[in-house]
């Protein structure tokens, strides 16, 4: 019975613990969402440039998603808005123009909900 | 004599010696140079340091490239897009675009339309409104980029197929291609400003021109809409760009004869013949070969 016990615990830590990299938000703000779809609950909202550590979840029925840890939160985001590398920020580039527009809370999660609610679309032959 | 030789032989052989002692010894130090070069090389510590070096370089001409950027307005790409989205943020309540958003397919059959007509490499957004103060309109943004607004209620009065929508918006992008909506904004100090260095002058002023800009849109969008010409260039371009796909073009000239019925019939949507000029004279331009009737 403890191995049995000793054996589900490393297999599950496996499952989620299977540490892919880090990839960097793409877009000027986002959502971590608590399950993997855009009108779940926000773990936190997170800005350009913002670095995450991917995990590889075995679970490929949310295959547009993936589980991500962003300090101690963790929950889901779309894979289109992540990078291997990282992106040229608006907020970094024009970091004087940014800081006095003087966004509010308010701002900051209705435009991170402006990337949930887009049906993003590109014309590629 | 015999002690002369052996005196001889040890004198010759010690001077003989020397030249073997400083040959070897040279040849231990280039050997143990060489075995340090090679582990040197092995270690790849050359290889790193020329590494860092190029990073570093990298990293002072991109701290220059930033510094100067910060003393910039945004270039054109990245301030329209920035601008077109901050409006919509501020106007969240208003449009009520944070919903649980209907299903309608409209995303693909846009997609698969533009490919056919040739808009190719387009990234285009599409934002649902669960009200009709906007019934639809396109923002602008980066170059080869899109912002529809579009409105469920707007779609679901006009009773619109997949294939109008498709036209509708295929409207309106040929709105942002002209440049029409800048064009009509009032504000037109801070656009001439886009991407130049910013004075002592601007940076005071460049916060209240931005307020001022972003009140336009609103205007524009809510109030002023488009003039009778571009109304009439933008007819004429979807008439030309349509004519080899009668489906298309038929299904153009039925969602504009929808939009003439919408805006006698309904008065909620008597402010839409002012935002989007005279549907009946669109008919008109439009000078189809046949009758065709709405199914």
């Amino acid at each position: 019975m403890r191995i049995l016990l000793v054996i589900t615990f490393f297999v599950s830590t496996q499952v989620l613990s299977n540490e892919y990299g880090v990839e960097y938000f793409t877009k000027i703000f986002g959502h971590v969402h608590d399950k993997p779809y855009e009108l779940a609950a926000s773990e936190t909202a997170i800005a350009c440039g913002f670095p995450v550590k991917v995990f590889e979840k075995q679970d490929h029925k949310y295959k547009d998603w993936v589980y991500v840890q962003t300090g101690d939160k963790k929950g889901y985001i779309a894979k289109k808005y992540l990078s291997k590398s990282r992106p040229e920020c608006f907020q970094k580039k024009y970091n004087q123009f940014y800081n006095d527009l003087g966004l509010s809370l308010s701002d900051l999660y209705y435009w991170a909900r402006l990337y949930d609610q887009y049906i993003i679309i590109d014309t590629k032959p | 004599m015999m002690k002369f030789l052996i005196l001889f032989i040890l004198i010759s052989t010690n001077t003989y010696s020397d030249p073997t002692e400083t040959e070897m010894e040279k040849k231990v130090d280039q050997v143990e140079l060489n075995e340090l070069k090679d582990v040197l090389i092995k270690d790849k510590l050359y290889e790193n340091a020329e590494k860092r070096k190029r990073t570093l370089e990298k990293i002072k001409k991109n701290r220059k490239k930033f510094t100067k950027a910060k003393s910039y307005f945004p270039s054109s790409s990245d301030f329209w897009e920035v601008s077109s989205e901050y409006w919509l943020v501020k106007n969240a309540p208003l449009l009520k675009w944070d919903f649980d958003k209907p299903v309608y397919g409209i995303g693909l059959h846009l997609k698969k339309t533009l490919l056919k007509l040739g808009f190719v490499e387009k990234n285009i957004k599409i934002i649902y409104s669960k009200n009709d103060v906007v019934p639809h309109f396109a923002l602008p943004t980066s170059k080869e980029s899109y912002i529809f607004v579009l409105s469920v209620p707007f779609i679901k009065v006009m009773d619109l197929s997949k294939v109008q929508i498709s036209m509708l918006l295929l409207e309106d992008l040929l709105r942002v291609n002209e440049q029409y909506f800048i064009e009509n904004l009032k504000t037109q100090s801070i656009v001439k400003k886009l991407g130049k260095e910013i004075t002592e002058k601007d940076l005071k002023n460049r916060m209240r021109e931005f307020n001022n800009l972003i009140s336009d849109y609103s205007d524009v969008i809510f109030n002023r809409g488009y003039t009778f010409q571009q109304q009439f260039e933008v007819t004429r371009k979807m008439n030309d760009l349509l004519k080899p796909y009668p489906d298309y073009w038929n299904a153009y000239y039925q969602l504009c004869q929808k939009r003439d019925i919408l805006t006698r019939a309904n008065t909620q949507y008597k402010k839409y013949m002012k935002l989007y000029p005279s549907p009946v004279m669109q008919l008109s331009w439009l000078k189809p070969k046949e009758q065709t009737t709405i199914p």
